[in-house]
């Protein structure tokens, strides 16, 4: 392992930039584009100017000294773009000194083309607007059509020093000189850029540094690793042991780059004697004047609650601080939304209650350091300890230390004390990053998270949950190899093994290996001790999948079995009594059927989405049997059920709206497809089929502009399923070619197809209504010919002329109550054939029809008939209606 | 010109960075094109005044229309919002001018003649007298202009002054020197614009001139110094070019988009068509993951709710405490702003409905007529043909809506 590049943890711009550039982790994007920025500001009239945000220690100062660094290598910038970093401590109130700072800073760089001596041609000018314009000739005529790179750290404070006045004309002079591109940076978001009436809204690119996380920090301590050369440390921090505790590190430093640094050199090593105090005495330096300052400025009850923050070694809730601090809830509450809003604490959301901590944990540090100086070890650097090393390997270090190595003895035997009495601090943070998952929504680090705990705890319910996370994103092959090993260890609970089995078996089933499934199941069922909930819902997935394997009597023996199971749930219950209820009646023994459903609605506890859930299929049942009256009965049960899930009574509505359709009550199954459409929380997709509906009742009623707008809605409805859509517009095609509407009907039809998913056999059902509309729209092939090619076209573009050809014949028959004279049915037949002759798929159709045709203008000769063949005159036979006459 | 852009675009390929609030190129400045074309129309024979809201992006049109100007048009382009007073201001348009104008041997034969008359020296534009004081900036102004309207009289050019930041300008000279002087100012300037009405002016400011006259107007003032001028709001872009700036924007940053054409035409929603906020959305956008218009639209509200947001929509709401400050206006103008918030979109006699309904003793409807033209001066509000309300930019419609907890009345989650 070579000597230790000097990786400076306060001043990142006195580390050597290689080394930064090989450490830089999270924002090498960020970076790569800001560079682009600043090089598309040298080259072009574009002009960049950008504002990093973060707190101390984030990491703003690596990146544009990383920033820095690469422009400054960059050979066709040499000649175009100077660069001005200004010092951060100066002061400027005024444009003047500002422009004064910028030549300044260019000067020291560039002595030959900003010689400092021009300068004294200014300070001669006693004016002070004067003096400006003297100072921007100047700059202006030095910089002589380059562009300048301005640098500047804490960006607020310069506001801080400027007026309203002062902003506005610097604002001004960049916008008359194009020549300028900036880079800043900031503590926190402040005023001067962020409010609407300040002359800089607006004007910066703002990008606010985000803390790591802890794929950041191993990446990070990874490269500082590789850094030095130390291969050990790299593959530690790899392993699922490293990891752990560069998660449990995480939660001390709340992910600041800094922090991290500072750390990564008390990793490995040997003693924190020569570490320790200049380690403080360099904080007491860099931080502790600019947070006393903070403090400084806040009103008493905020500097209390943030100086026991400081102190707090989580996030607490409210009350907690409200209790330490002797104020009441409501003060501190009101208080915290105000530091909150300037930046001094965050709050984390645990379930529904909020936890505060500090934004910067390098303010905590600094009050440590303060608190603590010389007195006692810092709690930082002791929780770093405990995090690190396990309690043994801490025993191990204590042991093997020499007796002069006072300090780190000290630190030890500290972090040996807190293990005691506080316990594993590593474990207890890997712990809190898993409770916080939401396994409604997991992403993969929190599967790393779950994974990290279970390696490094090594409990039985932390493998458990981690099967339990891969289950939830799909990861079923690792979720059963977390089962496998839960169940492989003898000293489980019955507990966790009943709970592994169940799951294990849950994932079989769902990845097809249903024989594993029920085998689990099986197990577990039989199982002494195992919790009656999870026997009942294993009898119960037993009995499903019996019942998917058309095992219809296991089905029935295991739905009973949790029937008549002693302490389980009501739900379960209710469950497997309707399932059991379903399987009766595929059966066919209604009787079984409908007594369990009876049973449902009537089992005490039932919840409503249960019982609802039974009502339809009794409903169902009864409708089945061609008992409407009781099915209604039913549905009307289910829609007035308090606490009906929605899709339930959506249901209900929509089948009951069918029995009155069937009825050929259309004003009721009108009333309870609207009340489906009306009903709040319904699916896009269901709203669009009860649309649907409605029309289609509209329309029998012929009230059809009513159907229309039915209709019409649905195609605008812009989630609904793309099937339904088509469906309609099938629909609307009809009833506007009903109307002599071409043009509309038409492009409905072409819409019907332009839909991802349509169902072909509707349009094949409505083809000859098509053929008869076009039909009885004209008197001559005059009136026809316009139309059917339009209509054709539409048929082959999207490739159902065979449909077509069905249609065209069985609207044959239809020709005999038309009033269009012999020669008007011949031309009809003519334009047929032509068609016919570019498309084989209507060639048989054609000459149906012109069979046809001569059938009917013969006064319905059978002999007309004899011009097919026999297996086409059958065809004919039977669209005409003659085939049972011809029998 | 415009082949030069097309020319740009070439090399661009179509795309660009995300440079929000930053000086843009000016081929970069998209969507303006026609909007230019209108206003050089309109100084062929008036002074405009183009006043629109923040960040709309009237300095860019500034930017391009100096880059750009047609035959016989010379742009003298100037922000005047680091002026503090009123010979500052005089000194830099008759600096301007010399620039523009100066190497006309017959040029500036007034300002000459002043130079001369008071024995002053004009040492890089700075004119003072012997003893060393200003030269009245009312003479600087007057004679400027003056030289520049001979100058347009005897030849085929027109001088066109492109004033940015007039408002805070004003407002400086107020501050440093006294209303009495600020309204001078207002005064010169109106009477120069209409005795040499051969010299364009095109003023335009991050503020409204209507805030810094309401000042001088509580110091006693009554001018109008812009009722000769054109009022021109620029306005969003077009929806066309909103999208197309989002496709070379997402292009250039080469974010991950999945579905380029629906995904930009939803940032161009999202953000009623405004370059800024464009610019600002997409680089805010995530690197390395897959964007989609679901993600944008979670991506803006999580922007908009956030406690140290750079957007201060929250400014539409602050503001109308100290724009509508007459007896329940402020309540009546909020109910007005919920209800359209709500429904996206509504009709005079819903919005009637809507305030009755929220405010003890209803409101008369010539007064909700009054705060509703209101409403779309300060361009909260706008009106299409057939009179109904929506509010001018999306945006501030959906930072509304979150802000005050109000239940959307339509879907707008993710599509």
């Amino acid at each position: 392992m070579k000597n230790k590049p000097f990786i400076s943890r306060f001043s990142p711009n006195r580390t050597d930039p290689e080394d930064l550039e090989a450490i830089t982790v999270q924002r090498e994007d960020l970076i790569a584009s800001s560079v682009s920025s600043v090089r598309e500001s040298t080259l072009t009239e574009n002009k960049h100017h950008l504002l990093f945000v973060g707190p101390r220690g984030a990491g703003k100062t690596h990146t544009i000294a990383l920033i820095n660094h690469r422009v400054s290598q960059m050979a066709d910038l040499n000649d175009k773009l100077r660069i001005a970093w200004l010092n951060e401590d100066e002061t400027s109130d005024t444009l003047l000194a500002l422009l004064l700072r910028i030549y300044r800073a260019l000067s020291v760089k560039y002595p030959a083309e900003f010689p400092i001596d021009l300068l004294e041609s200014v300070f001669d000018i006693e004016a002070r607007d004067v003096a400006l314009m003297k100072m921007k000739e100047l700059l202006l005529e030095q910089i002589s059509g380059r562009v300048v790179l301005i640098m500047m750290e804490n960006l607020d404070a310069l506001f801080r020093d400027m007026s309203i006045i002062e902003q506005r004309a610097w604002r001004a002079f960049i916008q008359d000189h194009p020549v300028f591109c900036m880079v800043f940076t900031a503590q926190r978001l402040f005023n001067g850029v962020s409010k609407h009436d300040e002359p800089f809204y607006g004007f910066f690119k703002i990008t606010h540094l985000k803390p790591f996380n802890v794929q950041d920090a191993v990446d990070l301590l990874c490269k500082i690793a590789e850094l030095r050369e130390d291969k050990k440390f790299a593959q530690f921090i790899e392993s699922p042991r490293g990891r752990a505790r560069i998660r449990a590190l995480h939660h001390l430093t709340g992910g600041n780059q800094r922090l991290f640094i500072i750390l990564s050199d008390f990793i490995n090593c040997e003693s924190l004697d020569t570490l320790v105090g200049p380690f403080e005495e360099l904080v007491d330096e860099q931080l502790t004047p600019y947070y006393q300052e903070r403090l400084r400025w806040l009103p008493p009850l905020q500097r209390k609650i943030v100086e026991f923050l400081c102190a707090a070694s989580k996030p607490l809730p409210v009350m907690n601080i409200a209790r330490h601090l002797f104020t009441e809830h409501a003060s501190i509450s009101g208080q915290l939304r105000d530091l909150r809003n300037i930046g001094y604490v965050i709050c984390n959301k645990r379930g529904k209650e909020s936890l505060y901590e500090l934004s910067e944990p390098l303010m905590r540090l600094s009050y440590q350091v303060k608190e603590c100086r010389g007195s006692a070890p810092l709690r930082l650097l002791v929780d770093f300890l405990r995090v690190w090393y396990d309690h043994a390997e801490l025993a191990q270090r204590m042991g093997s230390l020499p007796m002069d190595a006072v300090i780190t003895r000290n630190y030890i035997d500290y972090a040996l004390t807190l293990f005691r009495s506080e316990g594993n601090l590593c474990h207890q943070f890997l712990r809190e990053d898993a409770e916080r998952i939401d396994f409604s929504s997991i992403c993969e680090d929190d599967i790393n998270a779950l994974r990290e705990l279970a390696e490094e705890v090594g409990e039985p319910v932390d493998r458990l949950k981690l099967a339990s996370a891969l289950a939830a994103c799909g990861n079923y092959r690792d979720a059963i190899v977390e089962y496998d090993a839960v169940l492989q260890n003898s000293e489980i609970t019955q507990n966790v093994r009943s709970n592994a089995l169940y799951n294990r078996g849950v994932i079989c089933d769902k990845i097809g290996d249903t024989d594993a499934a029920m085998s689990d199941w099986t197990i577990l069922i039989k199982l002494e001790g195992a919790p009656v909930d999870v026997v009942s819902s294993a009898l119960y997935n037993r009995g499903v999948t019996h019942g998917d394997k058309g095992n219809m009597d296991n089905a029935i023996t295991d739905y009973t079995a949790v029937i008549e199971l002693e302490g389980a749930s009501v739900g379960v219950v209710a469950d497997a009594l309707t399932n059991r209820g379903f399987v009766y009646r595929e059966h066919g023994d209604m009787e079984a059927a409908m007594a369990d459903y009876t049973a449902v609605t009537e089992l005490e506890g039932a919840s409503a989405d249960r019982v609802a859930d039974a009502l339809t299929n009794r409903g169902f049942a009864y409708s089945e049997h061609g008992d409407m009256e009781a099915a209604m009965v039913d549905y009307s049960a289910v829609i007035e059920l308090e606490g009906a899930p929605v899709n339930q009574v959506a249901n209900a509505f929509t089948s009951r709206g069918f029995i009155h359709w069937n009825q050929g009550d259309m004003d009721n199954a009108i009333a309870d497809w609207s009340a489906h459409i009306e009903l709040e929380g319904v699916s896009v997709d269901d709203v669009a089929k009860a649309l649907n509906n409605r029309g289609c009742a509209y329309h029998r009623q012929a009230s059809i502009d009513a159907a229309i707008s039915d209709w019409v809605a649905v195609i605008e409805m812009e989630d609904a399923f793309e099937e339904v859509k088509s469906r309609v517009c099938f629909a609307l095609s009809t009833v506007t070619m009903e109307r002599s509407e071409w043009s509309r009907a038409f492009g409905y039809l072409r819409s019907a197809f332009s839909f991802s998913e349509y169902d072909v056999s509707i349009y094949r059902s409505k083809t000859p209504e098509y053929v008869r509309a076009i039909f009885d729209s004209g008197q001559s092939d005059k009136d026809w010919k316009p139309k059917l090619d339009q209509f054709l076209k539409i048929n082959i573009d999207n490739g159902v002329l065979q449909e077509l050809a069905t249609g065209l014949t069985e609207s044959i028959a239809f020709l005999e109550s038309s009033n269009i004279s012999p020669d008007g049915l011949r031309e009809w037949c003519d334009l047929w054939s032509g068609y016919a002759r570019d498309h084989a798929e209507l060639a048989l159709a054609a000459r149906l029809l012109s069979t046809g045709v001569s059938y009917f203008n013969s006064g319905k000769e059978r002999s007309a008939l004899l011009d097919l063949p026999e297996e086409e005159r059958r065809i004919l036979e039977q669209a005409l209606g003659l085939a049972d006459k011809a029998d | 010109m415009f082949t030069l852009t097309y020319v740009c675009l070439d090399i661009y390929n179509g795309r660009m960075k995300t440079n929000p609030g930053g000086q843009l190129a000016p081929e970069e400045i998209l969507g303006r094109d026609k909007l230019i074309d209108d206003l050089w129309d309109i100084l062929d024979g008036r002074n405009v005044y183009m006043n629109d809201l923040r960040r709309i992006g009237k300095t860019m049109i500034l930017r391009k229309m100096e880059a750009e100007p047609p035959k016989g048009w010379i742009v003298s382009k100037r922000d005047l919002g680091g002026v503090k007073s009123a010979a500052e201001f005089a000194n830099q348009v008759y600096r301007d001018a010399l620039q523009k104008m100066g190497t006309k041997k017959r040029m500036f034969r007034w300002m000459n003649d002043l130079i001369n008359d008071v024995g002053g020296t004009q040492v890089g534009g700075i004119l003072t007298l012997p003893g060393g004081n200003a030269v009245s900036w009312k003479d600087v102004l007057t004679r400027t202009f003056a030289d520049l309207h001979q100058e347009q009289l005897d030849g085929d050019e027109h001088i066109i002054f492109l004033w940015d930041e007039v408002p805070f300008m004003i407002d400086n000279i107020r501050e440093i020197e006294g209303a009495k002087t600020a309204m001078e100012v207002l005064d010169v300037l109106r009477s120069l614009s209409q005795d040499y009405d051969s010299i364009r002016l095109l003023l335009t400011g991050s503020i409204g001139m209507h805030h810094v006259l309401k000042k001088l107007c509580d110091d006693g003032y009554n001018g109008s110094p812009l009722n000769t001028f054109e009022p021109v709001s620029p306005g969003p872009l077009e929806k066309k070019d909103a999208v197309d700036l989002a496709k070379r924007l997402f292009k250039g940053e080469g974010r991950n988009v999945k579905e380029l054409r629906k995904s930009s035409e939803c940032v161009a929603e999202l953000t009623g068509n405004v370059p800024f906020y464009i610019h600002r959305l997409i680089s805010r956008t995530p690197r390395g993951e897959t964007i989609t218009p679901c993600s944008l639209i979670k991506l803006l509200d999580s922007e908009l709710c956030a406690t140290d947001d750079d957007w201060d929509l929250e400014h539409y709401r602050k503001r109308i405490r100290a724009y509508y400050p007459q007896g329940s206006d402020e309540k009546i103008v909020l109910a007005i702003l919920d209800g359209i918030a709500k429904r996206k979109s509504m009709e005079f006699s819903a919005i009637m409905n809507e305030v009755n309904a929220s405010i003890d003793g209803g409101v008369d409807d010539e007064h909700l007529r009054e705060l509703l033209k209101l409403l779309m001066k300060d361009h909260y509000l706008e009106r299409d043909a057939e009179g109904i309300y929506t509010f001018r930019l999306v945006i501030v419609r959906r930072w509304w809506v979150l802000d005050r907890n109000l239940e959307q009345m339509e879907g707008e989650g993710c599509r």
